[in-house]
């Protein structure tokens, strides 16, 4: 255990080093990170005080060591646009992003575990189809389209809720439907195919013929074993999930990091594109970490490896 | 053999009935990739013809001597319908190009490193595991940053963004066929690396590969309209599903219909290719194929 327990640190912080390297990279790879920051039309002597002021004629090596150093105090230079740490600009965006990829996680657990459960139980019924359907439709649909049609819906025609800001539940609830619907529908289809699975052991057949009732069977005898492939699925969407964040912050102007990324795209500034993506990256890094950690807890072919 | 084995079979509906969806899907997607290749004799306006005149005019909107605008015009008095058009040439193009390149590219890889194994794979697999830990979408907006609009980046930062997928996958099945009995005998006989990864170990990996690849066209068409629809992915000068709803977006509330066909294009694009991928996942696994 302890042993899978620091590989798995380790590598961990491997990939969080890829990251950064990723990032320096891309940053190097035009040639002038100074051209990504300038608006079109700046002299030639703005920019090369700009290039001295970023440390860019330094050697390349040293640059990347003192990127990478930077990098992992937190520090991306200043936003090129207000003057103040790129790094504390996108930590101050953090929680309205966590807020909102935890309640579109949520809404797509509980969701898929309610219309799994049913569709496992009532196969080939009505509910199962509905279901099989609304899997089918929200693995199709593009997060931002359905943003605009929530919108247009539920803000524009009907007037029920905000069509964009933050700070109340009714903010929160569109864009935890445009986000999580992805994530429901793959996890829908999970617990009725791992369900069905389980449903049809012997084990079962046995709680059956005890003459236990449908509803203790699935809770006491079959989520168990739903609980691991979920969590596992959970981990390897995440990153989809922050990715969809991004985008879905924009619509709704959701005071975010993924919002944060786009308007710094629009205005050149690059130190917080980079910060941005490596706080995201970082995140989906570490999550990914503790949920093979709980993993390994809970599975003891791991544990005592 | 289980309970659900023994009971009697469902009795079966026609086969018409059965596979209602595939019928759909199918025809949906004839119909789709026709009109991308017959985009200049089927749309009724120059899709980039600017007409401020007749600008954000509603669906159905007609004039006499002209043809009418079946889904409305957009704020440059752009005909929408002749928008989705030729959008979907794009959409296609980078559906179908993403996913060949970057099947072919991870492929490759994948299989080198599963069959060469030791320091090779290592090096391999973590370059894997650190793209796959940055968000596609996320590591594919940072790579337009930096090299700029266009259909070409596009096709070529999704190919870049995605090919550990594949990876991922051969590298699994390499693993798994090169201490098969017959890739051995092979190596006996004197086969070289070359003839055993590409006629022994290529051929027989190929069926999951088939299945990532024909889910991933709708992911990939799904990228390029959502890096379009961020600013990042075609310029808005050019027609995309993408683009158009970035534009869309600014006249939700006055045009609702900018937005919300090549949405609608989109989603029945994805829905079909979903639907086929999923009727091809099952019957080249023998294992869902009763389910």
């Amino acid at each position: 255990m302890l042993r899978y327990l620091s590989v798995r640190i380790f590598s961990s912080a491997i990939v969080i080093f890829g990251v950064v390297s990723i990032i320096f990279v891309l940053a190097r790879l035009v040639g002038d990170p100074v051209l990504l920051m300038v608006e079109p039309g700046t002299t030639q002597q703005d920019m090369a005080e700009m290039r001295t002021a970023l440390g860019l004629d330094r050697p390349i090596l040293e640059q990347y060591a003192s990127f990478v150093v930077g990098a992992f105090h937190g520090d991306f230079g200043d936003s090129v646009r207000q003057s103040t740490p790129a790094f504390d600009l996108v930590m101050d965006r953090l929680p309205a992003t966590l807020l909102l990829t935890a309640s579109a996680l949520g809404f797509a657990v509980v969701g898929a575990l309610i219309l799994g459960i049913l569709s496992a139980l009532y196969r080939g019924s009505i509910i199962d189809r509905l279901a099989n359907a609304l899997a089918l439709f929200g693995q199709s649909i593009p997060n931002f389209w359905l943003a605009m049609m929530l919108i247009l819906f539920l803000s524009s025609t009907m007037r029920l809720l905000p069509s964009a800001g933050y700070g109340t539940v009714q903010h929160l609830i569109m864009p935890t439907l445009a986000l999580g619907l992805f994530s429901l529908a793959r996890l829908t289809r999970l617990v009725r195919s791992e369900l069905l699975e389980t449903l049809s052991q012997d084990y079962v057949r046995t709680a059956r013929a005890k003459g236990v009732g449908p509803v203790a069977i699935v809770v006491r005898h079959a989520l168990g074993n739903v609980a691991i492939p979920m969590i596992t699925l959970i981990a390897v969407d995440f990153g989809a999930l922050m990715g969809g964040a991004v985008v879905t912050e924009t619509v709704f102007a959701w005071p975010g990091v993924g919002r944060l990324m786009i308007q710094a795209i629009g205005q050149r500034d690059f130190p917080v594109i980079q910060a941005g993506a490596f706080v995201i990256a970082t995140l989906v890094v570490v999550t990914s970490l503790i949920t093979d950690l709980a993993y390994a807890l809970v599975n003891p072919k791991i544990r005592y490896a | 053999m289980t309970a659900a084995d023994l009971e009697p079979a469902p009795r079966q509906s026609p086969w018409v009935v059965r596979h209602l969806a595939h019928l759909l899907a199918g025809a949906f997607l004839t119909v789709a990739i026709l009109s991308a290749l017959l985009a200049r004799w089927l749309v009724p306006y120059d899709p980039l013809m600017t007409d401020v005149l007749s600008n954000l005019l509603p669906p159905g909107t007609s004039f006499d001597g002209q043809p009418a605008y079946v889904l409305g015009t957009d704020m440059l008095g752009r005909d929408v319908l002749s928008g989705i058009i030729y959008g979907s040439r794009i959409s296609l193009i980078v559906g179908f190009a993403t996913v060949v390149g970057a099947g072919v590219v991870g492929t490759a890889i994948g299989i080198i490193s599963g069959y060469h194994k030791g320091w090779l794979d290592e090096v391999l697999m973590r370059l894997v595991d650190i793209q796959l830990a940055f968000p596609f979408i996320l590591l594919a907006i940072l790579m337009m940053y930096v090299l700029g609009q266009g259909l070409f980046n596009v096709i070529l930062v999704l190919i870049i963004t995605t090919w550990p997928i594949y990876a991922r996958v051969a590298r699994a099945e390499a693993l798994r066929l090169s201490t098969s009995e017959y890739v051995t005998a092979a190596r006996a006989l004197g086969a070289g690396t070359p003839r055993i990864l590409l006629r022994h170990i290529l051929p027989n990996a190929m069926t999951p590969l088939i299945v990532v690849a024909a889910f991933s066209v709708p992911q990939m068409i799904i990228y390029e309209a959502a890096l379009s629809f961020l600013g990042v992915g075609l310029p808005s000068s050019e027609l995309s599903w993408g683009t158009m709803l970035a534009t869309g977006r600014d006249y939700l509330t006055q045009a609702w219909w900018i937005a919300t066909f090549p949405g609608i294009a989109i989603v029945c694009t994805i829905l079909s290719i979903n639907v086929l991928s999923e009727a091809l996942r099952q019957n080249l696994d023998p294992n869902l194929r009763n389910q």
